[in-house]
């Protein structure tokens, strides 16, 4: 059966990240995959309130706003979604006392945006400068009714599915998933065929990731070597 | 409490409780590496779980769970409305759970904190389709029944979720609607109590599961316990299919979810009958 | 001599000490910014260039930032913001504001000391810096007594850069500066604290020496000092 933008069932859209757009934050990124796109700011390490204060770590704050409309409860499980993901990966040891804040802004949705949401905050935390144990990946693929299992859905592929997933994966040598939201009617089978794609998707997005860091970077350092 | 007291140059000892307080993670890191957990239960044990129904008689349908000392009370109002838009064959459940200062003094008063938000957003989504909402609808976009559960945890001793969901659960079976007609001249829903309708209900198994210190997998995990778990993972069943996971927190093996699948499929077995 | 190769957080480093002949019994890895010990493992903690000097085996990762973590020993440029019985509470970007003792001053006694007004610009050193204190610094080399340039900086102009812009300019080759220097007047106080100080004749040099400032931090040498001609000549 035919995708309707005759993809292929494990083909994922194009990406598109830019990284330190945003002048006022300490590093930003605007993640996209396809026609969906997620836009993070970061401030870190910064004054926490007293309220929020840790004393021996960073306390890790996240605002997402939905690209329509005033944030509700589905929004608040996006941030959490994001919080549990980072809360363990940054090195908020490093920084006790302080607050890194995570702002995240939907610009367009059209399906994977909790992926997307993921990707773009490794990206301006990495932009930056927050201390990370590792770079995380993250993406969603969905079983239709038919059985077959496509990678990175459109909005309109996940309302018609069966059942959703999405999985965010770290660089490095382990290889067990670090976030896993599957959801919907479905076999350990499938659960096994969708995390076997998302993990092929995520190398992906890591290696392009990695691109986009290293011409970053490799631009900032041409200057200075002086 | 047992002041410290010194016994060899360097060494100090303390009362239990004291040990608890300044050094919960060892605390319990003595009791896992023996295989055991500090209340005396095996790895994959669930507290002594207790569901009774319709405990609230001013709701349509309800029920309180009891999971070790985790107490959370469901109840659900039924009242008539139209429907929305998108859906007007349809009507609709709202789900709200409440973490009150109440349950725990980790939770202060005002509005709902992060965790409530989350879990009712969860608990919601799951129902959506453990339910036939068309089986809701009385009159096609005029009328319909919404559903208001409400989702009161009263004790909270650890593994909220699992026992929100099999309140809800158990709630929603209790949940005993009115045979309704609907006046299309008046736009009158007239209610005949004598008979009374059971809803459709899915069933859904959870089973929390908390990786401890790195290491131990455990089951239902407790306050004190769940405060150190490095992360987490929700499994929740159906009769013959899975309908979540839902893994929070650090890294884990890949076949540590399996793992948590199995013993969901053992848990699910004792809801059944619990359920029933 | 050094090695150079771009890593991200999660890149596993190679740190073996090639053993050869005569190499005697330095057999530890020192670990610079960057890069941190997981397990087993080195593992790059930010995404920089990573350097590796294989003789002192010494490995750290270079990288840019806007966000100020205060470290001793470094120049910073502080606007006051409080003063209280003990110092002033001076503002250097960083999670905290910085303490400002009274007396960290050239010369200053308990009867003969600065007065400095909130919103006053302070050139100084950081002299206390770790994650569970707030930071301190002083206004003057304590060690030999004198000011070297920190204290008060009195009329001028400051504007933020990035932090690696900021350690390109300390170096006194820096193009830029140098370009400038070369036909405006023109004072300048650099902060590694991402801030930089700059007083000239007349606002107009004073904005000209910021817009350059500004505009080089992704130019190399030859391109700076074609950007500075090309502003000038629009005076």
């Amino acid at each position: 059966m035919q995708r309707p933008d005759r993809r292929e069932a494990n083909q994922i859209r194009s990406l598109h990240c830019m990284l330190g757009q945003l002048s006022r934050v300490d590093g930003s990124a605007q993640f996209s995959s396809g026609k969906t796109s997620v836009l993070c700011g970061v401030y870190g390490p910064i004054d926490v309130k007293v309220y929020d204060e840790k004393l021996d770590r960073a306390h890790i704050e996240v605002k997402f706003r939905p690209d329509i409309g005033v944030p509700t409860t589905k929004d608040k499980w996006v941030e959490s979604a994001v919080r549990s993901t980072f809360e363990k990966e940054v090195l908020a040891q490093l920084h006790p006392r302080t607050l890194v804040q995570i702002n995240l802004q939907v610009r367009e949705n059209d399906g994977s945006v909790d992926a997307t949401a993921i990707n773009a905050t490794t990206m301006a935390l990495v932009d930056a400068g927050v201390p990370m144990k590792t770079t995380v990946a993250a993406a969603a693929c969905v079983v239709l009714k038919d059985g077959s299992i496509v990678a990175d859905p459109t909005k309109e592929e996940a309302e018609l599915a069966v059942s959703t997933h999405t999985f965010a994966f770290a660089n490095g040598s382990s290889d067990g998933p670090l976030y896993v939201d599957s959801r919907g009617r479905f076999s350990m089978a499938e659960y096994n065929r969708c995390y076997d794609l998302c993990r092929l998707t995520c190398d992906r997005i890591l290696a392009f990731m990695r691109t986009a860091l290293e011409s970053k970077i490799q631009k900032e350092s041409a200057i200075s070597a002086v | 409490m047992a002041a410290a007291e010194t016994t060899t140059p360097g060494q100090l000892s303390f009362a239990i409780e004291t040990f608890e307080r300044i050094h919960p993670t060892e605390f319990q890191r003595r009791f896992l590496s023996q295989g055991t957990r500090h209340d005396g239960r095996g790895f994959a044990q669930f507290r002594p779980t207790h569901i009774v129904r319709s405990t609230i008689s001013t709701a349509q349908g309800s029920a309180t769970v009891r999971i070790g000392n985790t107490t959370v009370v469901c109840g659900i109002k039924a009242e008539v409305s139209e429907p929305d838009v998108s859906t007007p064959k349809a009507g609709y459940l709202v789900t709200n759970v409440e973490l009150s200062p109440m349950c725990s003094a980790r939770f202060r008063p005002g509005a709902p904190s992060e965790q409530a938000q989350v879990a009712s957003e969860h608990i919601s989504r799951l129902f959506q389709s453990a339910i036939d909402v068309e089986s809701l609808g009385i009159e096609e976009g005029r009328a319909c029944w919404v559903l208001y559960a409400d989702i009161v945890c009263i004790k909270h001793d650890g593994n909220v979720l699992d026992a929100a969901i099999v309140a809800l659960q158990a709630a929603l079976r209790d949940l005993q609607l009115p045979k309704v007609e609907f006046d299309a001249v008046s736009g009158v829903v007239s209610a005949d109590k004598s008979k009374m309708q059971p809803l459709e209900v899915e069933a859904l198994y959870p089973t929390t599961l908390s990786v401890l210190d790195g290491n131990y997998l455990v089951a239902d995990a407790d306050d004190a316990e769940e405060q150190m778990a490095a992360s987490s993972v929700l499994v929740v069943l159906t009769d013959s299919a899975v309908a979540n996971i839902w893994k929070r927190g650090a890294l884990v093996e890949r076949k540590l979810v399996e793992k948590c699948v199995a013993m969901a499929e053992a848990r699910k077995q004792e809801l059944a009958t619990l359920l029933n | 001599m050094a090695d150079t190769k771009v890593v991200i957080p999660g890149d596993v480093i190679d740190t073996t000490i090639h053993m050869e002949t005569g190499d005697g019994d330095d057999s530890v890895v020192r670990l610079g910014p960057g890069l941190t010990q997981i397990n087993d493992s080195v593992t790059s903690i930010s995404a920089g260039v990573l350097h590796s000097n294989p003789e002192t085996h010494q490995h750290w990762v270079v990288s840019n930032k806007r966000r100020y973590v205060p470290a001793e020993g470094e120049p910073v440029v502080g606007v006051v913001t409080a003063r209280h019985g003990e110092g002033y509470r001076v503002d250097i970007g960083s999670a905290h504001d910085a303490l400002l003792p009274l007396l960290a001053f050239e010369g200053a006694t308990k009867r003969n000391k600065p007065n400095l007004a909130v919103g006053t610009v302070v050139y100084g050193r950081v002299v206390v810096a770790n994650p569970v204190m707030d930071p301190e610094i002083e206004c003057y080399n304590s060690n030999t007594g004198k000011a070297e340039g920190y204290g008060e900086l009195s009329s001028g102009f400051v504007f933020q850069c990035s932090l690696g812009l900021a350690r390109r300019l300390m170096d006194a080759q820096a193009p830029v500066l140098n370009a400038l220097g070369d036909e405006v007047p023109f004072e300048a106080a650099v902060g590694l604290n991402g801030r930089v100080w700059v007083h000239a004749e007349t606002p107009a040099a004073t904005i000209l020496v910021t817009n350059a400032i500004r505009n080089s931090e992704f130019l190399d040498a030859r391109q700076t000092k074609q950007m500075v001609k090309e502003l000038l000549a629009r005076q």
